[in-house]
């Protein structure tokens, strides 16, 4: 009688060993882990360009309009300019695996389009047109955290009598 | 002849001397021929020689991780300054009057200058006419007078002359809407992923930092040979 007790009992903890890590598989596969549970697809996302003139003459350094770029514009890799101007600013909204194209001023055209996504990443198709049009600069795929800034410089510009180098801050985020 | 030195003497100041040829000839000589009998003095010259490439190899990534842009930002300033030394040296000689400048440059002039005005002084005395009316109305130096303004007409220049120059602020479309956007908040973690990237026309690089990732598109087709590309 007392070794049938003690089978049953190695039976269930066996069973129990066996079993327990079948538990959040079947949690995951029935979606419940919110953790690891794949990010939703997104169809679209919103993105931004401001057209900036970054100049070397000057002593206003960045104005009202671009303090959101501050961090960015006092790296090493801005030191060189001493103004900074906002030339235009657009927004749109990308789509998955269409293109959706921006013309600025300059003539230079950005071409946006939604690859994919995780639950923090956005990935981003971006291209850059000559301001002639006739060539591309530019295509490269990137993915980054919503709202994260990915500078595309675009050689020199001269707008308003301003002489500079014409940099785009690109950003996008889910809507 | 060779002056032999006992190794005790060779310290390792002569070793680096040596290494950098900072040394006279004769200790030189010394230093090699002690090098060439002391293995243990070539395996430390060794040591001193593999120290010196760590340290550069060190120097040298370091100073790659500079951006471009400081060295940009140096070469601004020494530009600066060659301007402001050319603008100093104009200024000084703008301070000579003009009028000094203007005598100088009629030099050449001033004598037949001088012999066509006493003649026309001559000739004017010699030909005066006795009587001139005080205005001929007729006489090409006759003014006509200008017809008054009628009541109500106003002064001011015809529309044509009242053109405006309108300054196109720059964060403004060109057909005048001023699309302000809410700026996007940038998140903390501001690192980018690039996953492909080709440049087209031109050349490319890319600087990134975990605060900013800066794509550089070179539109030049030709590279432009200059100091700064050194």
């Amino acid at each position: 009688m007392k070794y049938g007790r003690i089978r049953t009992r190695l039976v269930v903890s066996a069973l129990a060993t066996v079993l327990a890590p079948a538990v959040p598989v079947t949690a995951v596969v029935a979606g419940l882990s919110p953790t690891t549970a794949r990010a939703a697809d997104l169809d679209h996302a919103d993105c931004q360009v401001h057209a900036v003139l970054a100049s070397k003459e000057g002593d206003k350094g960045i104005p009202k309009e671009l303090e959101f770029l501050e961090a960015q514009l006092r790296e090493d890799e801005f030191a060189a300019y001493k103004e900074f101007h906002l030339i235009e600013q657009k927004e749109t909204r990308i789509s998955l695996d269409k293109v959706s194209e921006i013309k600025f001023r300059s003539g230079n055209r950005i071409g946006l389009s939604l690859l994919g996504n995780d639950d923090k990443r956005l990935r981003i198709q971006i291209s850059l047109s000559a301001r002639d049009g006739k060539k591309q600069l530019l295509a490269s795929q990137l993915s980054f955290n919503d709202g994260a800034v990915v500078m595309v410089r675009a050689g020199d510009y001269e707008v308003e009598h301003k002489k500079g180098k014409l940099f785009f801050a690109l950003q996008c985020a889910r809507s | 002849m060779t002056t032999e030195i006992p190794n005790d003497d060779i310290v390792l100041q002569d070793l680096g001397a040596y290494f950098d040829d900072e040394l006279s000839p004769e200790r030189a000589q010394s230093v090699g021929a002690a090098l060439e009998a002391d293995e243990k003095l070539r395996t430390e010259h060794l040591e001193l020689g593999a120290l010196r490439g760590v340290v550069r190899a060190a120097l040298e990534a370091e100073a790659k991780a500079i951006p471009a842009a400081r060295f940009e930002q140096i070469w601004d300033e020494i530009d600066r300054a060659i301007e402001r030394d050319a603008r100093l040296q104009a200024g000084a000689d703008r301070n000579v009057s003009i009028w000094t400048r203007l005598w100088t440059a009629l030099r050449p002039l001033r004598m037949p200058a001088v012999i066509a005005a006493g003649a026309a002084a001559i000739a004017v005395i010699v030909v005066r006419p006795s009587s001139e009316g005080p205005n001929n109305p007729e006489g090409i130096a006759s003014v006509a007078p200008s017809p008054r303004p009628e009541v109500g007409q106003s002064d001011a220049p015809p529309k044509a002359e009242q053109k405006r120059v309108v300054q196109v602020p720059l964060a403004m479309e060109p057909d005048g809407t001023d699309h302000s956007i809410a700026p996007m908040p940038v998140p903390e973690n501001n690192e980018v992923e690039i996953h492909g990237i080709e440049f087209g026309a031109g050349s490319g690089s890319i600087s990134s930092n975990g605060t900013v990732t800066v794509l550089y598109v070179e539109e030049d087709e030709e590279p432009t040979i200059s100091e700064r590309s050194l």
